[in-house]
């Protein structure tokens, strides 16, 4: 039967075929990447408006990610950013200028935490965590209001996370101890970064899964999440960043 | 952010347009496909122009009938079977349009839209067409028609398979007449007569208003007519052949006194006529697998009497082709219900796989079970009291009617003879036409008995 | 009884189903791939084993640059996640395949190409990674890019009626508006604090007016429909003005009218489009299109075999009718899922915009996507006279040193817009 000779074209097309699927299946369930976590409060009102993206719009037009009140503010009136280095807030041409710490901006100026910023003559504190000034004093941190907790699913007993971190090993200096030869010295490390809660892989032998896939690198998580450190489970807690658990109750 | 990543979204505008393309693509590739990879620019099928690796068409025996050899396309032996089947087949050139060479071309090329020309790249041959006609049928149906103009179609009211389809003039496709622009013998050569001849049925519509007076009008079976040798209306006569007198129907039938039909035509009315015939399949698309069927028309006027009388007898406007009027006889003899004629029994890929088989299709139903049995009654009548069994080999119980088709005044009419075997062996229905060959019994019976004969007796 | 209600919404919540692709084994199903294609071209006599040895230098290398590169990748850049590359070589792949069968001596050139793609696109993403870098990088990209096709105007020299080529010595011929392709991205996407600046957007729309300006006095017709296309797409991205795009596109009517009437090519185009089977185009004007038609229709959706097709033969098959000759040898579904890659791209540009690090990476990503899916589809779709024909090449695919370089290059946007590419940046263990 010659007809045995189409088989490889057909093989061919689906073998093809299996290729793109299963790339773009990939691509397309990819884990959104954490998102940055800083804080403008206005000084007057006490109000907090929440920086979530990595280059936020504020104004008074709609298709501002922050809209402001103000009549003395523009309608596209600056843009604050997360570099690499830090946080940048840019004036985009607005008519009563943004200030910093009281000076008027020009082009992008980096903004670190507790800094007053004035914008259409209001003012707003901005708060983020790790952006504080390295020669001056440390700023107070916002990871100490930050808190979650890992739960050992075999034992049912949590570890409080206290201070935005939290590793997890064989050594004993760690904050989890598993006692346990596949498990490596510092195996992983839960933290709280610019970009949330992150679980990072420190090159373990064993591996580190979330939510039953190996990941590469550090792999953003959220509350609910189930770390998986060789045969040992955790649920990860997020009580964010106003307090515990029982300040939720 | 937020307005940029709003605003990316009109990207879906170009991914929809570039989808809407690549349907378009899918679907013209799914419907002309076919048409793309048989052009005469495709060098997988041609060579210098010839087409390198058609399939066979066999007949139902198994003869080749039109094969490949050497990139040449060489057809039957037999140079009067080429001839015969001359329009079922057709030619090298495409002047055949209707037939299978042009229309199964797409197969026939070897390609087919799953695996495009790959078998034929392959197997250097295309899919094998087998067809429903016996060959040598064919030849004794273009030997009997002996060089007259025109058709003769029998088919197995049973399952639907054409035996002969036989349309003169023809030509040995092998060697083309030089004259064949030229000469009046040549005239309309290129056209399947079957299919595509429209006739005036004459006496042998004879038969729908029978059907359509034993539907409609209680006691016409039993009615007397004199015919004193025209019907006579208001606006002018309609001429009978000779006086037959006081007749009724089973006699006018068989004698077919045109006075009583017209007469008949009248008590059924035209609508009522006119609703049996289109029953019987004119007016229908009457198909015939890919091949194209001409429609038959008729339209019977509402109120005017002679008209309506000229209705009766087949001689109004009504157009018949011979392959419909087989198919009625088909439906009568089939118990009131046509069998779909079909010519192609099969296409085999050079793979081995069948792709297209052909099925028995049962028609629309035309008349009851009753009123076929009776007219088939009749229509056997018609060869016991007229024109005597002895055409016919024996037993075989031939049943039909003739036709003598008026055209023009000046000129002999168009003999038609259309009939079946009420023979559960030899289930044939079966028409002929000879284009002015005068007497339908006389002249055209003779030809349906030696082909009909022909093909029993090759059984 | 708070606990409670918690553990039963963390039971209720699924987990995010998500598989990341193993690289390792998905690569090696794609070298098994393509060394089952290029060995229907290397291995001409399988009895006597005779191997096309020049061809098989080629394919070699080729197959050895992607491991090297996804080995390098691992172990230098600590990347894990390979997928816009491994459709990349997958495409790639194909077009070497393509180009074995339709005219093999191009694939010195080609594999060349390929080696120089992989590196620019190496190159790119690194300087994406800091848009800070890359913003100061677009003005002077910017002016280098007008230079480089006003340098076309004086020293192109006309192949296929159209002037866009610049040749180096005799041996090295390149094509400069390949490379402006991936400055004009460049220049288009701009951070949020650009955006906001008006003044901005019209300096990228004057910059864009020069380059289809220039592209129309090279007579590159098929490419500045593409950078046309792209500029669109990048206004209105940057703008979200309707009236910009409005006066955009009244003025390509304009234009276009003026270019239908004073071009005779373009008018016999049109004219010739939808009508390529009559029989004075058939083998005249429609000549290459009822080709790759009846090739398409002869290969069937799985193909003839490589080699065995006749789309090869026809003038121009290794370049603008290299879709005829995919489809024609291995088949419809290949040619179909090769439009797929680029429209998913499309579709994985616009996911990601939401949690991209800046619009620079959205934007960038979306336009490099969005011009690599309109060259194909010009190119798909004028070569089956879905649309009127111009001669574009297809990205990836089509035979073209600087078409290679170009492609990769814009794929390094769509890299550099993964939001997975630069984690490690972000998340590293802070040692104590």
């Amino acid at each position: 039967m010659k007809l045995v000779l189409y088989l490889p074209q057909i093989i061919l097309s689906l073998v093809a075929i299996f290729i793109i699927a299963r790339c773009f299946i990939s691509l397309f369930s990819m884990r959104p990447a954490g998102k940055p976590k800083a804080v403008l409060i206005n000084k007057d009102s006490g109000k907090k408006l929440a920086i979530s993206t990595y280059e936020t719009s504020l104004g008074r037009a709609k298709n501002c990610d922050i809209l402001l009140a103000s009549t003395l503010a523009s309608r596209s009136h600056a843009v604050i950013s997360r570099r690499k280095k830090g946080w940048f807030i840019t004036d985009t041409d607005s008519k009563t200028g943004t200030f910093v710490n009281g000076e008027q901006t020009e082009g992008s100026v980096r903004i670190y935490h507790g800094d007053v910023i004035t914008i259409g003559g209001v003012d707003y504190t901005f708060i983020a965590p790790h952006a504080g000034r390295e020669d001056g004093a440390p700023p107070p941190v916002l990871n100490s209001g930050v808190s979650g907790g890992l739960v050992n699913l075999a034992t049912n007993y949590e570890y409080a996370i206290e201070n935005g971190r939290i590793t997890i090993g064989r050594n004993e200096n760690c904050d989890v101890v598993i006692e346990d030869r596949m498990v490596s010295r510092l195996h992983a490390v839960v933290q709280y970064t610019d970009e949330g809660w992150v679980v990072t892989d420190n090159d373990s032998r064993a591996g580190v899964g979330v939510n039953g896939y190996r990941i590469h690198g550090s792999e953003p998580i959220s509350g609910g999440d189930k770390i998986m450190i060789n045969t040992h489970i955790f649920v990860f807690k997020d009580y964010g960043e106003t307090g515990r658990r029982d300040a939720r109750g | 952010m937020k307005s940029a990543s709003n605003r990316i979204k009109i990207t879906w505008v170009f991914i929809a347009l570039s989808l809407a393309g690549a349907i378009f693509l899918m679907v013209s590739m799914m419907t002309q496909g076919g048409k793309w990879a048989t052009s005469s620019r495709n060098a997988h099928l041609y060579v210098n122009g010839t087409l390198i690796g058609a399939g066979n068409i066999t007949d139902a025996d198994g003869t080749i009938l039109c094969s490949t050899s050497d990139g040449k396309r060489t057809f039957a032996e037999d140079s009067e079977v080429r001839s015969s089947l001359l329009h079922v087949v057709g030619d090298n050139y495409g002047f055949i349009s209707s037939s299978v060479q042009n229309q199964y071309r797409t197969n026939l090329s070897g390609y087919n839209r799953i695996m495009g020309v790959w078998e034929l790249c392959n197997y250097e041959q295309g899919s094998e067409v087998n067809l429903t006609v016996k060959s040598q049928a064919c030849k004794t149906a273009y030997e009997a028609l002996g060089g007259r103009k025109g058709a003769v179609c029998v088919y197995n009211y049973k399952t639907g398979a054409v035996l002969v389809s036989v349309s003169t003039p023809a030509y040995d496709p092998e060697n083309i007449p030089d004259d064949i622009n030229d000469n009046d013998a040549y005239e309309g050569v290129y056209i399947n007569r079957v299919t595509m001849g429209l006739y005036p049925p004459g006496s042998t519509f004879k038969v729908i208003t029978t059907a359509a007076a034993i539907d409609n009008v209680s006691g016409e079976m039993s009615k007397t007519f004199y015919c004193d040798g025209a019907y006579h209306t208001s606006y002018g006569d309609i001429k009978c052949m000779s006086e037959h007198g006081n007749v009724q129907l089973k006699e006018a039938l068989a004698k077919s006194c045109n006075s009583a039909f017209a007469e008949i035509a009248n008590d059924v009315g035209g609508k009522a006529l006119q609703k049996t015939a289109e029953d019987f399949g004119y007016n229908q698309n009457i198909s015939l697998g890919k091949l194209g069927v001409y429609k038959s028309v008729i339209k019977t006027a509402k109120d005017d009497q002679l008209e309506l009388g000229w209705a009766g007898i087949g001689q109004s406007t009504t157009l018949v082709t011979p392959l419909l009027q087989t198919r009625i006889m088909g439906a009568i003899a089939n118990g009131g219900e046509p069998v779909e004629p079909y010519l192609v029994q099969k296409v085999t890929s050079a793979s081995g796989f069948t792709k297209e088989v052909a099925l028995t299709k049962t028609g629309s139903r035309a008349v009851s079970e009753e009123t076929a049995a009776e007219l088939k009654s009749l229509l056997r009548n018609n060869f016991e009291a007229q024109y005597g069994d002895w055409h016919f080999s024996e037993g075989l119980n031939p049943c039909g009617k003739s036709g003598t088709a008026e055209t023009e005044p000046d000129k002999t009419p168009h003999a038609w003879f259309a009939g079946f075997l009420d023979n559960e062996e030899y289930p044939y229905a079966f028409a002929v036409i000879v284009e002015e060959g005068g007497s339908g019994s006389e002249v055209a019976l003779p030809v349906a008995a030696e082909v009909v004969n022909a093909l029993a007796q090759a059984e | 009884m708070a606990k409670k209600a918690e553990d039963k919404a963390l039971k209720m919540r699924k987990p995010h189903k998500r598989r990341p692709l193993k690289t390792i084994p998905m690569l090696i199903l794609l070298t098994a791939y393509q060394l089952y294609l290029f060995s229907q071209l290397t291995v001409t006599n399988i009895k006597e084993l005779e191997i096309n040895y020049t061809m098989l230098v080629y394919f070699v290398v080729f197959i050895a640059a992607e491991w090297l590169y996804v080995i390098l990748m691992r172990a230098i850049a600590k990347r894990r996640n390979f997928e816009i590359e491994l459709i990349g070589f997958f495409l790639t792949g194909i077009g070497f395949a393509a180009i074995g069968s339709a005219k093999p001596d191009g694939l010195l050139v080609q594999t060349g190409a390929f080696l120089l793609g992989l590196i620019g696109f190496i190159v790119l993403v690194w300087i994406l990674g800091d848009n800070e870098r890359a913003m100061k990088l677009r003005l002077p990209l910017g002016i280098l890019a007008i230079l480089i096709l006003v340098a076309n105007i004086f020293l192109g020299s006309d192949i296929n009626g159209a002037r866009n080529w610049i040749v180096i010595g005799n041996a090295i011929s390149i094509q400069p508006s390949e490379f402006v392709k991936i400055i004009f991205v460049f220049v288009g996407a701009a951070t949020l604090e650009k955006l906001q600046t008006s003044k901005n957007l019209y300096m990228f729309i004057g910059f864009s007016a020069a380059c289809v300006g220039v592209l129309f006095i090279l007579k590159d017709f098929g490419t500045a429909v593409i950078f046309f296309l792209t500029f669109l797409l990048i206004a209105f991205m940057r703008s979200g003005d309707v009236r910009t795009i409005a006066l955009a596109l009244a003025s390509a009517a304009l234009g276009g009218t003026l270019i239908a009437m004073f071009k005779t090519t373009v008018k016999n185009r049109l004219a010739t489009y939808r009508h390529v089977w009559e029989p004075e185009m058939i083998d005249g004007k429609g000549f290459q299109q009822t080709r790759v038609l009846i090739g398409i229709a002869s290969g069937g959706l799985f193909g003839l075999g490589l080699g065995k097709g006749n789309v090869r033969d026809v003038i121009f098959s290794s370049t603008d009718l290299i879709f005829g000759v995919v489809c024609e040898e291995l088949g419809f579904i290949t040619g179909m899922a090769i439009l797929a890659c680029f429209m998913l791209f499309a579709v994985y540009a616009i996911r990601n915009a939401r949690t991209s690090r800046s619009t620079f990476y959205s934007i960038g990503a979306t336009a490099a996507a969005g011009l690599l899916l309109f060259q194909a589809s010009i190119n798909i779709f004028g070569v089956t006279d879905v649309i009127p024909f111009t001669g574009v090449t297809l990205p990836f695919i089509s035979r073209g040193g600087s078409s290679m370089i170009s492609c990769w290059a814009l794929l390094a946007f769509l890299k550099a817009g993964d939001a997975r590419t630069y984690l490690t940046t972000y998340g590293e263990i802070k040692k104590k």
